[in-house]
């Protein structure tokens, strides 16, 4: 097995120790930048930002809100880093709310976090008021305003600079404890309710530190941030790493923004998930469609591929074109989230972008493990992260324990005490580590299909199967209503591609025939037994997860095969 | 309105076979993913000269979201 040392990085202890050393060695660097309107760019310098966290830390601890707990809602802005920073390093708890949560939703994770303020930014004053006022609590209101446009925490960081300038020193002597939680972002739900994830300073910075050991860059890099901050995933292995590295993100508000970003800035990195890469890519083979160019393309791919087996980098002279999709200097991608089909990874390599796949859970800070560089394979997600350990338990499960594994769920102990198995946390995902040192994950054991005859299915894997049908859009396998002989079956939820079929009596003929001939390929355990058609998509989380406990209802007017 | 909200989407989806009503639903009807709606809206943005913010855009249903939602800017503007 190929080996190749952890790249060296520096020893900190808490995120006001990363910024501080950033803003150190990086004084007058850009940190953060923003598009304001006509295209104006409006930047922040490490120092700046050091010292905004500073000014705004200070005016926190006026308002009495050391130790509380702090909920932060808004889009992809300074403002809501800014507020971050402020927040875990007067020793008080950020909760990140997801803003796609209606007022509702806000108020119930509010009142379940027993938030005593919330912060958000300019554009979800509306939601917040809202929030607010369902919630149930007195929870201190604090707009953050806009950088963008204007307005940056127009009452807070003006208070904190003038008591910083009167000589008011209580931010640095906060004495941050480094076990005590200071971060609870909610979970996605895929399994559940959402549950909230406590994680400490020493978690987090676990983390970044060994994401930092695997995946290089530089402070000469720029990244364009779209995924959303709230996610462990963005503010981990985007923001703090950054900040680590010292390099500029262009903070993307939405995905609309999306493209002016690209062209404007012109990233060098960007961390991704699979819906992005893959609809970049669609794109780009679109383009060349409607050029008549998709055979050149291809052929150019290949060749650049071929090339590059041999040393030769040619991908950013070869497909120059394609590529300004991205601005034209995208080096690398870090995609994690949900798995990416490698044939995505070999059409971008083609380009000169390398896509490092990873993996991870919220609830490890959260990366677990990633692809390198300089080291990497298509269809793993690359090695663990040197702050935990990882075994594979029964039946494959992946287990892990560590610095930047949570200390459980908020309020919730008969979860925490699910979630670990002596001292193991049970990521519920399954896979292997193999002779190279790269794991590979096979599937979700929190979805495991357990058979009245001990059999355990994995419905991804036919789900696969089933997709493979040109009728079948989307598939979603689930332990069947009804027993036949003892053993409960499998039966599919189908969104079918209804522009095939002519009406719902000739779609079910149709599906089951195309189902039927499927089974004949399937050992008996793992044939559907019945089926369903859905006239909608798969509602899905945020990252794009289906959203299976909200199906286990979805039985009704099941079909045989 | 709609006739301009619907040429748009015929050039942008560009499938033949694609009978676009009112209830048409923007996602699964169209055959398009959340990032290609957001290319989509940028057509509108341009065609009437109005800005749609991301909020917005999650309220799009189905194809009378957006011919509502654009005939109340319009009328703003006006």
């Amino acid at each position: 097995m190929k080996n190749i040392l952890l790249n060296e990085v520096d020893a900190f202890v808490d995120l006001r120790f990363l910024l501080e050393r950033s803003a150190e060695r990086f004084p007058h660097h850009t940190a953060f930048m923003e598009l304001a309107r006509a295209d104006t760019v409006r930047r922040v310098s490490y120092v700046e930002f050091k010292d905004d966290v500073h000014a705004l830390g200070t005016a926190f601890l006026m308002q009495g809100l050391k130790g509380a707990r702090i909920a932060l809602v808004g889009e992809n802005s300074y403002a809501w880093i800014l507020a971050y920073f402020s927040i875990v390093n007067i020793g008080a708890t950020v909760i990140p709310l997801d803003k796609e949560l209606t007022p509702s939703e806000l108020a119930e994770q509010i009142g379940r976090a027993k938030v005593d303020a919330l912060c958000h930014t300019a554009l979800y004053s509306t939601e917040a008021r809202e929030a607010i006022g369902r919630c149930g609590r007195e929870v201190l209101h604090i707009n953050l305003g806009s950088m963008a446009n204007g307005g940056l925490a127009e009452e807070l960081l003006p208070l904190g600079r003038a008591e910083v300038d009167r000589g008011n020193d209580a931010y640095a002597h906060v004495e941050l404890d480094v076990e005590r939680t200071c971060a609870i972002p909610f979970t996605s739900g895929t399994t559940g309710k959402s549950k909230g994830v406590m994680l400490s300073q020493k978690n987090l910075v676990a983390d970044v530190r060994s994401a930092c050991e695997l995946v290089s860059w530089t402070s000469r890099d720029t990244l364009v941030s779209v995924l959303p901050l709230h996610h462990a995933y963005e503010s981990t292995c985007e923001v703090f790493s950054s900040i680590y590295y010292g390099s500029a993100i262009a903070l993307c508000p939405g995905a609309k923004s999306l493209p002016r970003y690209l062209s404007l800035f012109s990233p060098t990195l960007m961390v991704l998930v699979p819906l992005y890469v893959e609809t970049f890519c669609n794109r780009i083979k679109r383009a060349a469609e409607e050029r008549g160019s998709i055979r050149a393309l291809n052929q150019a791919v290949l060749l650049s591929c071929a090339l590059r087996r041999l040393g030769m980098d040619m991908g950013a002279r070869l497909l120059s074109e394609p590529r300004a999709v991205f601005g034209g200097s995208l080096r690398t991608i870090i995609c994690g989230g949900a798995p990416l089909d490698p044939s995505y990874i070999r059409f971008f390599r083609g380009l000169g972008i390398d896509v490092l796949q990873g993996y991870g859970i919220t609830e490890c800070s959260p990366l677990i493990a990633v692809n390198r560089n300089n080291l990497h394979k298509d269809a793993s997600v690359g090695q663990v992260v040197s702050c935990c350990d990882l075994k594979i338990g029964e039946g494959g499960s992946v287990l892990v324990r560590g610095d930047n594994v949570m200390s459980g769920y908020l309020d919730d102990p008969e979860a925490t005490a699910a979630a670990f198995s002596d001292g193991w946390f049970i990521t519920g995902d399954l896979g292997y580590v193999g002779d190279d040192g790269f794991l590979r994950l096979s599937g979700r054991g929190k979805d495991v299909i357990v058979l009245s005859n001990g059999k355990n299915i994995m419905p991804q894997e036919i789900e696969a199967r089933l997709a493979q049908s040109p009728l079948i859009v989307e598939a979603v396998v689930v332990c069947g209503a009804t027993d036949k002989g003892g053993v409960r079956n499998l039966a599919a939820l189908i969104y079918p591609d209804w522009e095939r079929l002519d009406g719902e009596e000739d779609a079910y003929r149709c599906l089951k025939r195309e189902i039927s001939r499927m089974n004949r390929e399937l050992v008996y355990y793992k044939r559907i037994a019945q089926f369903v058609l859905r006239a909608t998509p798969f509602e899905k989380t945020t990252t794009k997860k289906v959203k299976r406990f909200m199906l286990s209802e979805a039985l009704e007017g099941m079909t045989n095969v | 309105m709609f006739e301009r909200v619907k040429r748009i989407i015929e050039d942008y989806v560009r499938r033949d076979d694609l009978q676009i009503t009112g209830d048409t639903d923007v996602l699964c009807d169209l055959g398009i993913n959340s990032l290609e709606l957001m290319e989509l809206v940028c057509a509108f943005e341009m065609e009437f000269n109005v800005d749609i913010p991301e909020k917005e855009i999650r309220r799009f249903l189905i194809v009378d979201d957006i011919v509502a939602y654009l005939e109340k800017e319009s009328a703003v503007a006006e």
